[in-house]
């Protein structure tokens, strides 16, 4: 409750409130307003004090107001007075509020009328409250919030035709991917509207799931009623060679091919040759068109196929080179859309235009094209200026010989010295894939001829027992020019390479994540080059390619083996192509698997994939670090491990299994699979891994369970499919499944070469 | 931010020195370059888009105000 009231007291006719102090207000208000004093301030001042008098006051003032506080002093007042009932929860005077408002709706603020419809409880909604939402929508078209609140109360009358259009028009007013989603969910609660159905399969080989909301957005604006199969994480081909997969079960009308060629040739986060790219480009090309083929082979459905546009910049920077990668992903393009559009309706998406001239993108500048004749929008010139930079400098012989490297939080996440071996962020997921990145663009510098060296402060042993013996290491000692892992002063160790090495000072470019480090670089040795770092090392990768002084724009010498390479790897492709069979598939894509008894090394990855794996999860038995380490330790356990690899890449440790020792039997505590492995069979591959080491051991039966977490769907019938038997009573809610060993336990599939674990 | 101030950083000129009268016309540094500039300051500094008919239009401090005033826009 408001105690003082100095807006009163300084008010121009000296009047203070006697009694009741809202009676007394409404004094001062109408003297005000008849001497036509600045009514706002006060009328702002009354709806504070007391908003159920000001309330009465603006619904008895009708169009008056308006002339007595100008529309924007109704809407502030208005806006107040919803703040007023909304904070004190009274809902009568809400009431009143939505009443005055719709009298003064021409006014009113969409953000008030939003605040009103989302804050009142359904049951208390006043009937002022959607013809006022109307009417300021009427006025603000494109307001989010009131679309948003007005979608919601078209929702809960059940009226599905205006939540449709309300949420049509909210999805293009503010295209962010919350809002779209949100947007997509609010969908299921009206009924669909009366428009043609159309099935989408959308098969990528990257996540693909926040498209599915702009999807769903853009085919019902277009007049269609979308229904959107999502395939699995990079599932695409599987999926296209599978004809009992979900993806075929929609009425099909767009198939959607999105296999990122970042995925399909990896080699272009590093510095491959121009025959390199062609082979391995051109080869993606043969996988993506085999996909198109089969997908035609099943479906009658138009087919858009994503073209290739890479995310790592070409480490010559951006030049239109005879042999740059922008040329050979224009060959690679165009051999892609000469093949895809040999099928009937079937196209290529350029996504290098969809990414640059979306609207707001970096080509799109209209104004300035016409206000000024500008044709490079100004995001771009910072760029464009350093690359021209880089030319010049290389011209003038200014390009620094040799990166100066720290490793620790530079080149690897964490500290060699503490975390270890196994402790350091480093591998194909985050946090540790952004290291891996940098490395192989370093590598690509190093094999354009700038030379590679470390100043660390480690122990020396700590620091190369991670660069010999990490798996993820994309630089080996052999990879350094020079090395100097010790305690002393960097610039001690810099000027020593640089003797060693035969260069200047003033050739090298110390690269270090900590300022420190840095500062005392540029104060000690400031011929030396220091480029601040973005504190994410995500960014140091774009830091280091950018910088002018490193730019090697070495003309590449044309690949002589090139067209013979082309023709022998497109030759083994064409082999693979057709509608053939999963089985077919499966074995051409040539599955070799290592199974083993956990490492230490690959614990902490074992710990991550049972952490984090919801899928293909039997039991959902989460472990500690230190409880894996423990049983991968006891003889009572085994924890296994497994490795994939096909002909397109390692795929790094997928799978892995806990299992109980014991004498008659070995029981599979759990047992799980990376998602980007699904659908290969390694995971049969690994129980008869198990199943062999079992019989081994003398084991005569083989146990494992299932519990269903409600979110493990691909695990359930594992223990079917592979032949056990059922041996629980149904109760507990966890399945115990058995197996004799005297069958022969379990067979790898086919098309799988399985090495290792005999051994165990 | 005020306008006023605005246009002082990117023309500069004193911010005591303009009023709403003032125009590119009377000024040596408001060329059809620092127009442009002056645009995009204005776009981002008070997040509104200004269409081309509009910015040709914006050649004095008043110009300027009234363009932003009917954006909503307060300073």
């Amino acid at each position: 409750m408001p105690t003082a009231t100095p807006p009163l007291s300084s008010t121009p006719h000296g009047l203070a409130p006697a009694g009741d102090p809202a009676a007394g207000l409404r004094r001062i208000v109408a003297a005000a307003a008849r001497h036509a004093q600045v009514p706002a301030q006060l009328a702002m001042a009354a709806a504070r004090l007391s908003p159920v008098e000001t309330t009465a006051w603006l619904l008895s003032l009708g169009p008056s107001a308006g002339e007595l506080l100008g529309d924007d002093g109704v809407a502030e007042l208005v806006d107040v007075l919803a703040g007023q009932a909304l904070a004190r929860g009274q809902l009568t005077l809400a009431e009143g509020v939505c009443e005055a408002a719709l009298r003064h709706a021409h006014a009113v603020l969409p953000d008030t009328a939003a605040t009103l419809a989302a804050a009142l409880p359904p049951e208390r909604r006043p009937a002022a409250l959607r013809p006022l939402c109307e009417r300021v929508l009427d006025r603000a078209p494109r307001h989010p919030a009131l679309l948003r609140a007005a979608a919601e109360l078209a929702l809960e009358r059940g009226d599905g035709a205006r939540a449709h259009a309300l949420l049509d028009r909210l999805g293009q007013a503010d295209p962010s991917p919350a809002t779209a989603g949100w947007v997509a969910s609010a969908r299921g609660r009206a009924p669909a509207p009366p428009a043609p159905p159309i099935g989408v399969a959308l098969l990528g080989s990257f996540t693909l799931n926040p498209l599915v909301p702009f999807l769903d957005l853009e085919l019902r604006a277009a007049g269609l009623l979308p229904s959107i199969t999502l395939g699995g994480y990079g599932a695409w081909e599987r999926e296209v060679a599978d004809e009992n997969d979900p993806v075929w079960a929609a009425d099909l009308g767009l198939g959607v091919i999105a296999a990122h060629v970042d995925d399909l040739v990896p080699a272009l986060a590093g510095d491959p040759t121009p025959g390199e790219l062609r082979a391995a480009g051109m080869e993606a090309v043969e996988r993506v068109v085999a996909a198109a083929e089969r997908f035609r082979a099943r479906s009658a459905a138009a087919l858009a196929v994503l073209g290739f546009h890479s995310a790592h910049p070409d480490p010559s920077g951006p030049l239109h080179s005879v042999d740059g990668r922008a040329a050979i992903l224009a060959e690679l393009n165009r051999a892609l859309a000469e093949r895809v559009e040999a099928l009937p309706d079937a196209w290529v998406v350029d996504l290098g235009e969809v990414t640059l001239r979306r609207a707001g993108g970096a080509a799109d500048e209209p104004k300035l094209r016409h206000l000024a004749r500008m044709r490079l929008p100004p995001a771009a010139l910072p760029a464009l200026a350093r690359s021209l930079a880089g030319i010049a400098v290389a011209a003038k012989g200014l390009t620094r010989k040799c990166l100066l490297l720290d490793l620790d939080d530079t080149l690897w996440g964490g500290l060699a010295g503490e975390d270890g071996v196994g402790g350091v962020r480093l591998g194909d997921t985050a946090p540790g894939s952004e290291f891996v990145e940098l490395q192989h663009a370093l590598k690509a510098l190093a094999g354009r001829g700038v030379l590679l060296a470390v100043a660390s402060k480690n122990n020396e042993d700590d620091a190369l027992a991670v660069i010999r013996g990490h798996g993820a290491m994309v630089l080996r000692e052999a990879d350094f020019a020079a090395l100097r892992i010790n305690w002393r002063p960097k610039h001690e160790n810099a000027a020593e390479i640089a003797a060693e090495l035969g260069i200047g000072l003033e050739s090298m470019v110390f690269v270090d994540n900590s300022p420190d480090e840095r500062a005392r670089m540029r104060a000690m040795l400031p011929q030396v080059l220091t480029p601040e770092l973005p504190a994410d090392p995500a960014l140091f990768r774009r830091t280091l390619q950018e910088l002018p002084q490193l730019r090697v724009a070495r003309v590449t010498d044309e690949d002589r083996a090139r067209t013979a390479l082309y023709r022998a790897r497109a030759g083994r492709m064409q082999a693979q192509r057709g509608a053939g069979s999963l089985d077919e598939y499966l074995r051409g894509l040539g599955v070799e698997v290592h199974v083993e008894p956990a490492p230490e090394a690959a614990l902490a990855r074992a710990h991550q994939l049972f952490a984090r794996t919801n899928q293909f999860n039997l039991t959902t038995r989460r472990y500690a670090h230190a409880e894996l380490q423990a049983r991968a330790a006891d003889p009572a356990w085994r924890l296994y491990v497994l490795r994939a690899r096909d002909r397109h890449g390692d795929h790094g440790l997928v799978s892995c299994a806990l299992v109980r020792v014991e004498e008659s039997a070995w029981t599979v505590d759990n047992l799980v699979l990376s998602c980007r492995a699904l659908g290969c069979g390694v995971e049969t591959a690994l129980l008869a891994a198990i199943g062999r080491a079992a019989r081994r051991a003398g084991a005569t039966h083989l146990r494992g369970e299932l519990a269903d977490s409600g979110k493990n769907a691909p695990a359930h019938g594992f223990w079917a499919r592979h032949g056990f038997t059922r041996v629980d009573d149904g109760s507990g809610g966890v399945e115990r499944w058995e197996l004799a060993l005297d069958g022969g336990g379990v067979a790898a599939p086919p098309w799988i070469c399985l090495e290792g674990a005999d051994e165990a | 931010m005020k306008p006023e101030l605005l246009v002082s950083r990117v023309l500069g000129v004193p911010a005591q020195q303009l009023s709403d009268s003032t125009s590119n016309a009377q000024l040596g540094t408001w060329d059809s370059l620092a127009h442009i500039t002056l645009v995009l300051e204005i776009e981002s500094t008070y997040g509104v888009s200004v269409s081309v008919e509009e910015a040709l239009g914006m050649t004095s401090v008043g110009a300027i105000k009234q363009v932003l005033a009917q954006r909503g826009v307060r300073w």
